[in-house]
């Protein structure tokens, strides 16, 4: 499976949130989007999904205008994670994760796949989300997402905003391998997140935006360079270490 | 098992209540009526009199907690009531029109309980109307809040326009009674389990839209076309109640939180547990309505709320205390 933008423009009133954004995400591929607050990320997730329409510009599924699919059959290949859910009602984390296979309708496996992602992610099915944790949260969040896409491979896509955000360390590293796991099944990625050296770590490529604009797109290599950084992030950045022991991190001073 | 527990109970209650009255029955009489065997007059009470009313008292309740329990979710906030669609005040409007202006041949026709029926509807759409070109769940939450000020202001002016027997109806139909219900009204009311059996069938979208109208789409739900689906079945389900027997207060709000705490948010579960006990307490409190100051009648809309009022208090307290535990 495949996802394009051609020239992909989005404005809301005067204000423009992304201008002339090129892209191609393919299977089996993990794309990072690194950027400062503001810059485009979440629209850029939206347009995707085809959720958000675009001022100009084209999305194609498989060589297809997105329009061309229904809500339903865009579902069954497109799973998403936005940053915040609304969710306040206390349903229990594995109800929480069977919401994710509702574009399949109310199938047996849906019990299967809920309680085998409970297992993955080390949830309690029985616990109630509203009295968890903001990080417990994400990870019910995820492990629902991750529902939607369970045991689809190549067919699928996952488009993931912040997943990091909230967890602790084993957790981002839990989420990190899985993202390699199903990479190697031929699930397509876009992950949006902070952590430089994270992103180095699981990109096969890294988009990097600032101002609604792709600033470098490319390999790890390629884009993640202090001058790129700097231009990305507007702040003088510090490279660590040499070659696959390198990491970055903003100046202090 | 405890929805089905739940629907023992409702079966034993609609038949117990049929023992509650002016007129004392005993379980042999009772026995007779049901064989056929009974007593003229007996059989009348309680053939043609107490079990239609019974009846229609678990239909309605049901029709106003399933609705209940749909509009919260729909509206993901637990103090979301059916009301919040305009159809209760809707209603009234019309009723009180019915009562007050009268309004020739067409009118008659449709009767008061037509007319809270079209009354409800109508508000219904103009809440709907509104709320989408707005585009959004909080401008039709607005719209409600303020078509329903729009509607109780007109049933106040139709109120002080009105003689001293019209005041009297529309005073009793906005207090809610289920006092001369028949099996024509009972026939009416069997459009209600209906609906809520398609408010049911859209519980795992339900489920959905409490994350968000955002995930919803991810998750290949339309939010814009639940939303129009469930509320009409709501104004449906709500509107043939309060058309037949009044504003019953509360039931709609109290029924769904108490299921929803002792049961779990899931709609598969939330819709059909809430229509079994709104039947249930709806049925409850209109056998209190008719013994509490027998020979003479309480309207049961004044025990909901007084019962339902002060119970939702606690029930918030209860949360609260348990939220900040956790």
């Amino acid at each position: 499976m495949k996802l394009k933008l051609n020239q992909i423009s989005y404005s809301v009133k005067s204000k423009k949130i992304l201008t002339g954004v090129d892209l191609e995400l393919r299977a089996g591929q993990t794309t990072v989007v690194l950027g400062p607050n503001g810059a485009g990320k979440s629209s850029l997730i939206k347009i995707l999904s085809g959720y958000l329409q675009p001022s100009s510009g084209e999305v194609l599924i498989d060589g297809q205008a997105v329009a061309a699919h229904s809500l339903a059959q865009r579902s069954q290949k497109i799973a998403v994670l936005t940053q915040r859910s609304s969710l306040d009602f206390p349903f229990t984390a594995r109800e929480v994760i069977q919401m994710g296979r509702t574009p399949f309708g109310i199938t047996d496996d849906r019990h299967g796949v809920a309680d085998e992602l409970l297992d993955v992610f080390g949830i309690s099915g029985g616990q109630s989300y509203i009295s968890m944790s903001g990080g417990e949260q994400q990870l019910v969040q995820l492990a629902r997402v991750f529902a939607q896409i369970w045991g689809r491979g190549e067919d699928v896509f996952l488009l993931l905003d912040e997943p990091m955000t909230a967890l602790d360390l084993r957790h981002q590293a839990l989420v990190a391998r899985l993202l390699e796991e199903k990479s190697q099944e031929g699930t397509g990625q876009l992950v949006v997140m902070h952590d430089i050296n994270l992103a180095a770590e699981i990109a096969d490529q890294i988009i990097l935006m600032s101002s609604g604009q792709i600033v470098a797109l490319g390999s790890v290599d390629e884009t993640l360079t202090v001058d790129n950084l700097e231009k990305t992030f507007n702040t003088p950045i510090l490279r660590i270490g040499e070659g696959s022991m390198r990491f970055y991190r903003a100046s202090l001073r | 098992m405890k929805l089905f527990f739940l629907t023992c109970l409702l079966v034993c209650a609609v038949f117990a209540s049929l023992f509650f009255g002016s007129v004392a029955i005993s379980l042999k009489d009772m026995f007779l009526v049901f064989t056929g065997e009974g007593q003229a007059s007996l059989s009348t009470i309680v053939l043609n009199i107490r079990l239609p009313r019974s009846l229609l008292a678990m239909l309605v309740g049901a029709g106003v907690a399933a609705s209940g329990a749909a509009i919260q979710g729909l509206f993901r906030n637990p103090l979301a009531d059916p009301a919040l669609i305009g159809v209760s005040a809707g209603a009234a409007l019309f009723a009180a029109l019915f009562v007050v202006v009268g309004g020739g041949q067409g009118a008659a026709m449709l009767g008061i309980t037509g007319s809270g029926f079209l009354g409800g509807v109508l508000a219904t759409f103009l809440v709907l109307f509104v709320g989408r070109r707005g585009g959004g769940l909080s401008t039709m939450l607005l719209a409600g809040i303020a078509i329903n000020a729009i509607a109780l202001s007109g049933v106040g002016l139709l109120s002080y326009l009105s003689s001293d027997t019209q005041l009297r109806s529309i005073s009793f139909w906005a207090l809610g009674s289920l006092n001369g219900a028949g099996w024509s009204s009972v026939s009416f009311a069997l459009v209600i389990p209906i609906a809520v059996y398609f408010i049911y069938r859209e519980a795992p979208n339900l489920n959905v839209i409490t994350l968000g109208d955002e995930e919803a789409e991810y998750l290949g739900v339309s939010h814009t076309k639940l939303q129009l689906r469930i509320v009409l079945l709501c104004a449906v389900a709500v509107g043939i109640g309060v058309a037949l027997t009044g504003v019953i207060a509360f039931l709609g709000l109290v029924v769904p939180h108490l299921i929803r705490m002792t049961l779990g948010s899931n709609h598969q579960t939330l819709i059909p547990a809430s229509a079994l006990l709104g039947g249930l307490l709806l049925l409850m409190a209109d056998v209190l309505s008719r013994t509490l100051l027998a020979p003479a009648e309480l309207p049961v809309g004044i025990l909901t709320a007084l019962v339902g009022g002060p119970f939702f208090i606690y029930l918030i307290l209860y949360e609260q205390k348990t939220r900040l535990a956790i």
